[in-house]
């Protein structure tokens, strides 16, 4: 009966149901002062022996059929799957190809956005007014000039602006567009002052060239806005006058400043001397407006013709030797 | 395989007829199933095949289950409840004497010693045997399985604040047939 002993202590139930019936055997479920704590003391060894039978009950042998049941459930579930339904893939795997397949097509997509916009890109950049890609056209020039550094770079890309305006502006002419007259007018003039203020922060070496180009472009475009300026208003012809007007005064006054050519004294001191002489004397100075090798030189041009205008008020006595005039077209002072 | 986004995708296989997914359910709910039938029943053979029918009973419904995440067992369980149901209907065997004799197969100790245990439990299955069903239900999710309560109000599919008041009426009922008993008996014995 060592067993017995062992079970009553450690469990307790029969004692707990000699309490229940205690208690019910008097009849009064309310009980004396002290039965609502022994009740509560009962629910708890309840509890208690729910618990140990909750334990026996988890120990149930397992059947030892249990695997030939999973195979056959398993079996049976793939008999039933109805032919629409394609096979599951385990989770990981799910997952794995859900992100792939949405990274492929993220890709695609970036890549198909990347080729409209190159196509776009280099579709528009022979449109003229009038065209759809016209606007991508302006908006890439400005993108470009915003990319640009360096006052040489963004002198040339305003000096090409101009250019591309003024071409814009003859197209329209061609095709009687008097709405871009205008706009393509101001346009071309503020490209060109803009350029006039890069050039200004070159130095002369750079500038020379580029400023040749700017009085071509100039140029081109004085005789082209001469053919479109009655179809303006008067009110714009005014302001595209006093634009051109303004302009046409300013880019002489780039032309290398005379202070950085030899003084006028050493100059004549030097004008006996054969020009090889003369030339390393004036190394410092910039090179002529039209001599560089490859630049073009400003046509004669009226518009053009400020821009030689200065040397003609220098007064006589400072006029250069006629070897150096022939060479420069502007002699130094 | 616990986590509710476990659960969630284990469903969303096995409404694919997945038979993987199908042999994870197996591993986590057979055994469950099974003790539940056994309680409910005190017929360990029948609580094996009711078990296995619930699997089946599973896969024949899998279409209509409508996952709200995390709500498989409750569907499990609820299928073994209509299974159990009928079987007591067409059995109408009594579950006390049987689940002490249920009890009794997972003992492990001398036979003496369960004799005198299952004596003394005795009172404690009758009473577990009277109680109405979702009375039986819950003291066994919550005392046989030991789950907490939200998991029980999930399986159930009732509000804790349900559940804790059902567990609160199940002891109260089993107190107050085990009290009943013990008069009656006394009075017998008188």
């Amino acid at each position: 009966m060592a067993g017995f002993k062992d079970f009553k202590d450690r469990v307790k139930f029969s004692l707990t149901a000699r309490r229940v019936t205690d208690r019910g055997s008097g009849g009064e479920l309310a009980g004396p002062p002290g039965d609502e704590k022994r009740s509560r003391r009962d629910d708890t060894e309840i509890l208690v022996a729910l618990g140990a039978a909750g334990r026996r009950l988890r120990r149930l042998p397992p059947p030892p059929d249990t695997l030939d049941r999973k195979r056959a459930l398993m079996q049976k579930v793939d008999a039933a799957r109805p032919a629409g339904v394609a096979e599951v893939k385990p989770a990981r795997d799910a997952r794995r190809m859900r992100t792939m397949r949405a990274l492929a097509v993220a890709g695609v997509a970036v890549l198909i956005v990347l080729v409209l916009f190159v196509a776009v890109g280099f579709g528009s950049v022979n449109a003229m007014p009038g065209s759809p890609l016209y606007s991508v056209k302006r908006f890439t020039e400005s993108v470009k000039l915003g990319f640009t550094s360096g006052g040489v770079a963004r002198a040339n890309a305003y000096i090409q602006q101009a250019d591309k305006r003024v071409q814009e502006l003859e197209y329209a002419s061609q095709n009687n567009m008097s709405g871009w007259y205008y706009g393509l007018s101001r346009d071309a003039l503020a490209a060109l002052d803009n350029s006039r203020q890069q050039l200004a922060t070159v130095a002369d070496a750079q500038r020379v060239p580029l400023l040749a180009r700017a009085q071509s472009v100039a140029s081109s475009f004085a005789s082209r806005v001469q053919q479109v300026l009655p179809s303006m208003g008067a009110e714009q012809q005014r302001r595209i006058a006093e634009q051109k007007q303004k302009l046409e005064q300013r880019l002489p006054q780039l032309q290398p400043h005379p202070g950085q050519l030899p003084p006028v004294q050493n100059r004549q001191h030097s004008a006996p001397q054969p020009p090889p002489q003369n030339q390393n004397g004036s190394a410092p100075a910039p090179p002529p407006q039209n001599q560089p090798g490859g630049s073009q030189p400003a046509p004669p041009n009226q518009s053009s013709a400020p821009a030689q205008q200065p040397p003609a008020k220098q007064p006589p006595a400072q006029q250069q030797p006629p070897q150096n005039q022939g060479n420069q077209g502007q002699p130094p002072r | 395989m616990s986590s509710k986004n476990d659960l969630v995708e284990l469903a969303r296989r096995a409404k694919a007829y997945d038979p993987l997914a199908f042999g994870e359910l197996f591993d986590l709910y057979f055994e469950k199933l099974r003790r539940y039938v056994c309680y409910k029943t005190g017929d360990i053979d029948m609580a094996e095949e009711i078990a296995s029918e619930v699997f089946s009973r599973a896969l024949a419904g899998i279409d209509s289950f409508d996952d709200r995440g995390g709500t498989l067992g409750a569907w499990l369980f609820g299928i073994a409840r209509n299974l159990v149901a009928r079987h007591h209907e067409s059995m109408a065997k009594n579950l006390t004497v049987d689940l002490e004799q249920v009890l009794s197969l997972s003992g492990g100790s001398t036979p003496e010693v369960t004799i005198l245990q299952n004596e003394s439990y005795a009172d404690l299955y009758r009473a577990i045997g009277q109680l109405s069903d979702p009375h039986r239900d819950v003291v066994f999710f919550r005392f046989i399985e030991g789950y907490d309560v939200k998991t029980v109000a999930q399986l159930m599919d009732r509000k804790p604040a349900a559940v804790r008041l059902l567990q609160h009426r199940a002891i109260l009922a089993i107190r107050e047939i085990m009290t009943a008993e013990d008069s009656t008996a006394r009075g017998d014995g008188q």
